[in-house]
């Protein structure tokens, strides 16, 4: 009963005229946002900032909440249409999604995305309210060791994202967290690989390296082909998912909202792990994982259920306890101190309104988004019409003022360039850019992680074992790895057979 | 040589350069990992893994085997390397000239050499383009453009 | 002859020294005549960023020109610091950054600039604070049953903002003050501390600024404040370090800078400015909602205390083994 009392609360606040407006303001723009690639939520959120000194406080943050889920939507077009990740948390959806596209079908991948943002992003506020109290516990409960053995079975899981050969992709796993080591050592204070340029101390930034390695090398690799790509306009066919689309994608729409909610939840988790670990999750459940990487719609909906569902979720440590999830949510605390208001336990009791307020929007929010997104699926696919010589100078283009709007910093484009490069002879060689990027996020956590625990337990690693949760995710892991190993044999016998 | 022969090789390089720079900055101990330790089993791991597919394409005979010269059959790698050199001036002009000049200037030359597109196209796209982007992000999203020797 | 001879030398002397003046009187006249550029050493929606722009707003009401922030975040700054050390002396380039660019960061990485001679001060108008906390549910109360407590129990573990911050050089004197022994963890910001005390995987947090929401919400309990040789208005029972006989790490600022040479009359112009804006009502109001003190330096006060600075923390992170890395 108490759960309709509060969203009754929270309507009340959200069908204000003013929160309604600023609510599809915020979505619209964030939206946006994420469909440009490179410029992400955080610097368009830090800029509108001033805008919300003049509104009251919960309007502000219904705005700027609008514009971090708001980006999740639209993040995923780009990914689709041109294999760009419009947003870091997409670089998974471009993997199946723009096969799909190749295949006509960019239609039903929109579609399957934007409803699968929509039933995620609504399950992860129903879930917010349901379950906020007792999740933050179990989110603080997660301690270095937690986050060590969380990391670990992360990369275990990473192993499925392999498409051809296992060694190649272990290896750009390895390069991963290698490249997730450069910057400055939290620990000692060190710099690491930094080279003397001041701009990698605080390391190689994921939306440069994301873009080259996914879009820019993209863009290399469809200027080397001669013959032009106008035979894609030929074969689009429907604009919506079918019934089988979705008979297909149910299962990965629900686990990756699942999924993404929880690592949502967890301080430094985030979109990106969610949709990376669901898609993985995915491949691995799966009757037919070879169709993966082929344009299989679960992996599209998966990921992107994940990613909005993640975004829902990072809003429970913040209204709760105050704790920033991810850099995003650390604009927000920064725009509720403006306003005079402290984030943290009492926010509840000491503003029902915005706490409610905040929550029904979201609600609102994502019905607006499916809205605003689906009749611009047919536009999006009219775009895929236009001749690639003009197409490709504006991507890159797109990229080139995303990854420098970062920081304002040209070393970030410059990097850029180098990852382009260096994705690009990837691969041509064959090796898969996409373990790269999951290690890379995994590396530091992991690192900081293993190095706390050892600090705290004065150097035994028994710490890791004596704690529940901890120990939990490395049995998953060694179960997992057991499992993968066992269907390598398998694989191996048969061949022998043959 | 095999493609599947040469790329492990560099990585090999690389994983063999990191371990040294790993070795470096400091390994500590396994109680006490130091800030080089993590980046040290990483190359390390690569360079295994770089054995592993070499000796996959040589003895096994399994991999991405094709002949180098045999990648850019039926495509131009000219193409890809003009845009990138491109790209490169790009960077390095881009704080001095400014934006929208430098963004012009490139627009045009890809138009131009690089995709062959007609005088009219070449104009009218690297205008609207360059333009619109700098509008769009300077006045409408008001992110900082690099500004040049000429205030703009 | 003579008498003339001597005039003669003083009318040219007159004019000479006025003509040298010229520019810089001309100079003060103009400036400001075109748009500011204050480059900010952090990133936008972070809390020195908030301060930064609203000092742009204020400063561009009383001079009349664009005051424009642009983000350079990196490196703690440093980044930051070296762009503007780098531009032309005419005080259309400023940065708002932490004391920390040269009064420490310079001991421990290569920077690209020379702390102490690349800048001209402006003025400082905040500090950074630090507070010792527990969770408010520990039987600890006070500062000295702490101390007894870790006597009796060595290798209590805490959390601080980071390797080196003010926060952790606090805590570090203050351990080898009172002879205790404590376990360090460090994390990448007062946040991320903050959150390890949460989740009970500490025992205490260095608190950078943050630990003052859950104080506000009892969720913290403060024993000891420092980096400071005041006690914190707002918990009048609680002890600076000084107080218990220990040596403090003094507070870094958030302050203005320009490039080295900048002529005194805009340097002059643009103090005043920023201390204007610094004492209006809404600036006050805005360092009180985010919970910054505010710490105003003139800029003779603050170029003597940054080189104090300097010098202090250079034996600090000397003593405590920190080496200079690049």
């Amino acid at each position: 009963m108490e759960f309709f009392n509060n969203l009754m609360v929270g309507f009340s606040v959200i069908f204000q005229p003013l929160n309604l407006f600023f609510c599809f303001l915020g979505v619209f723009i964030g939206t946006l946002i994420g469909v440009l690639p490179g410029i992400g939520p955080v610097g368009t959120m830090a800029i509108l900032l001033p805008i919300t000194y003049g509104i009251p406080p919960t309007t502000a943050i219904i705005l700027l909440a609008g514009i971090y889920y708001g980006a999740q939507y639209g993040g995923s077009t780009t990914s689709i249409l041109v294999n760009i990740p419009g947003e870091a948390a997409s670089v998974i959806t471009c993997l199946d999604g723009y096969q799909m596209a190749l295949q006509g079908r960019a239609g039903p991948a929109l579609g399957i995305a934007a409803f699968g943002s929509f039933i995620a992003g609504t399950f992860s506020v129903i879930a917010l309210q349901a379950i906020a109290p007792p999740l933050v516990r179990v989110a603080l409960s997660f301690g270095p060791p937690e986050y060590f053995s969380l990391m670990v079975l992360g990369l275990v899981i990473l192993t499925y994202l392999a498409q051809k050969s296992m060694a190649k992709a272990l290896m750009m796993a390895g390069v991963g967290l290698l490249l997730g080591t450069v910057g400055l050592d939290t620990m000692t204070g060190q710099p690491r690989f930094a080279f003397d340029i001041p701009e990698l101390l605080d390391g190689i930034g994921l939306v440069p390296l994301v873009m080259g390695l996914f879009g820019i090398s993209e863009v290399f690799l469809n200027v080397e082909k001669v013959v032009q790509r106008e035979v894609i306009a030929a074969k689009i066919t429907r604009l919506l998912p079918s019934l089988q689309d979705w008979a297909e994608s149910k299962w990965a729409i629900a686990r990756g909202s699942v999924i993404g909610f929880f690592l949502g939840v967890i301080p430094g988790g985030g979109a990106v792990l969610g949709s990376l670990v669901s898609y993985a999750i995915e491949k691995r459940v799966s009757k037919n994982p070879e169709k993966f990487g082929k344009g299989a719609i679960e992996g599209v909906a998966a990921p992107e259920s994940a990613n909005n569902s993640a975004a829902g979720g990072a809003f429970i440590p913040l209204l709760t306890l105050g704790i920033p999830a991810n850099v995003v949510m650390a604009i927000l605390i920064g725009a509720l101190m403006i306003h005079g208001i402290t984030p943290g336990p009492m926010l509840l009791k000491e503003h029902p309104d915005l706490f409610w307020g905040v929550i029904a929007s979201m609600y609102v929010g994502n019905a607006m988004l499916l809205v605003l997104n689906l009749p611009l699926i047919g536009l999006w696919v009219q775009l895929l019409r236009v001749p690639y010589s003009i197409l490709f100078p504006l991507i890159l283009f797109f990229c080139l003022v995303g990854s420098y709007a970062v920081n304002n910093s040209i070393i970030d484009v410059a990097l850029m360039l180098l990852f382009g490069l260096i994705g690009y002879l990837m691969r041509k060689f064959e090796y898969e850019p996409a373990p790269l990027v999951l290690a890379f996020v995994l590396s530091p956590i992991m690192e900081q992680a293993l190095r706390q625990s050892l600090i705290l337990s004065g150097g035994s690693f028994g710490i890791f074992l004596n704690r529940p949760i901890s120990l939990g995710c490395l049995l998953m892991a060694i179960f997992l790895l057991v499992l993968s190993f066992i269907s390598f044999l398998k694989v191996r016998i048969k061949e022998k057979e043959d | 040589m095999k493609a599947d022969q040469v790329s492990p090789l560099f990585w090999l390089t690389f994983g063999l350069v990191s371990a040294f720079g790993s070795i470096k900055l400091g390994l500590g101990t396994f109680r006490e990992p130091g800030p080089g330790l993590l980046a040290f089993l990483a190359s390390s791991f690569i360079c295994l893994m770089a054995l592993v597919v070499l000796f996959q394409s040589l003895f096994l005979k399994r991999g991405f085997l094709n002949k180098l010269s045999t990648l850019w059959e039926g495509a131009s790698w000219r193409r890809p390397l003009a845009i990138g050199v491109i790209l490169i001036a790009y960077i390095f002009s881009l704080e001095r000239g400014g934006f929208l000049l430098t963004s012009l200037i490139m627009l045009f030359i890809i138009l131009k050499l690089v995709e062959k597109l007609s005088w009219t196209r070449t104009i009218v796209i690297s205008l609207s383009i360059s333009v619109g982007t700098f509008l769009l992000f300077n006045k409408i999203l008001k992110t900082t453009l690099p500004r040049g020797l000429f205030g703009f | 002859m003579k008498l003339k001879k001597e005039v003669t030398k003083m009318i040219f002397l007159v004019i000479g020294v006025f003509l040298i003046s010229c520019p810089a009187f001309v100079f003060s006249q103009t400036f400001p005549d075109k748009p500011i550029t204050i480059y900010c050493g952090y990133a936008a929606g972070a809390t020195t960023d908030l301060t930064a722009r609203a000092l742009a707003a204020g400063a561009e009401k009383l001079l009349g020109v664009p005051v424009v922030v642009e983000n350079k975040p990196g490196g703690g700054a440093t980044v930051a610091a070296a762009l503007v050390a780098s531009k032309k002396p005419d005080g259309y380039t400023l940065g708002v950054v932490s004391t920390g660019v040269i009064a420490v960061r310079p001991h421990l990485l290569k920077v690209g600039y020379d702390p102490l001679k690349d800048f001209t001060l402006i003025n400082q108008y905040a500090r950074y604070i630090g507070g010792l906390c527990v969770l408010s549910e520990s039987p600890l109360k006070t500062i000295d049953q702490f101390i007894a407590y870790a006597k009796a129990h060595p290798g209590l573990s805490y959390a601080s903002p980071g390797m080196y911050t003010q926060q952790h050089l606090a805590v570090e004197l203050f351990r080898q003050c009172k002879g205790l022994e404590f376990k360090h963890v460090p994390t990448k910001g007062g946040a991320e501390a903050n959150t390890q005390l949460l989740g009970k995987h500490i025992n205490f947090v260095a608190g950078a600024g943050q630990h003052i929401q859950y104080l506000k919400q009892g969720v913290f309990r403060l024993l000891m404040v420092f980096n400071t040789d005041k006690r914190d208005p707002k918990y009048p029972d609680v002890p600076t370090l000084q107080e218990l006989g220990c040596q403090d790490a003094p507070a870094l600022g958030y302050i203005v800078v320009g490039p080295k040479g900048l002529p005194e009359p805009v340097a002059k112009k643009l103090e005043d400015t920023f201390k204007k804006v610094t004492e209006s009502e809404e600036f006050q109001k805005l360092l009180a909602n985010l919970e910054i003190p505010y710490d105003y330096k003139s800029r003779a006060q603050l170029e003597k205390d940054v080189l104090r600075d300097y010098e202090l923390y250079k034996t600090f992170l000397e003593k405590m083994g920190a080496k200079k890395q690049g």
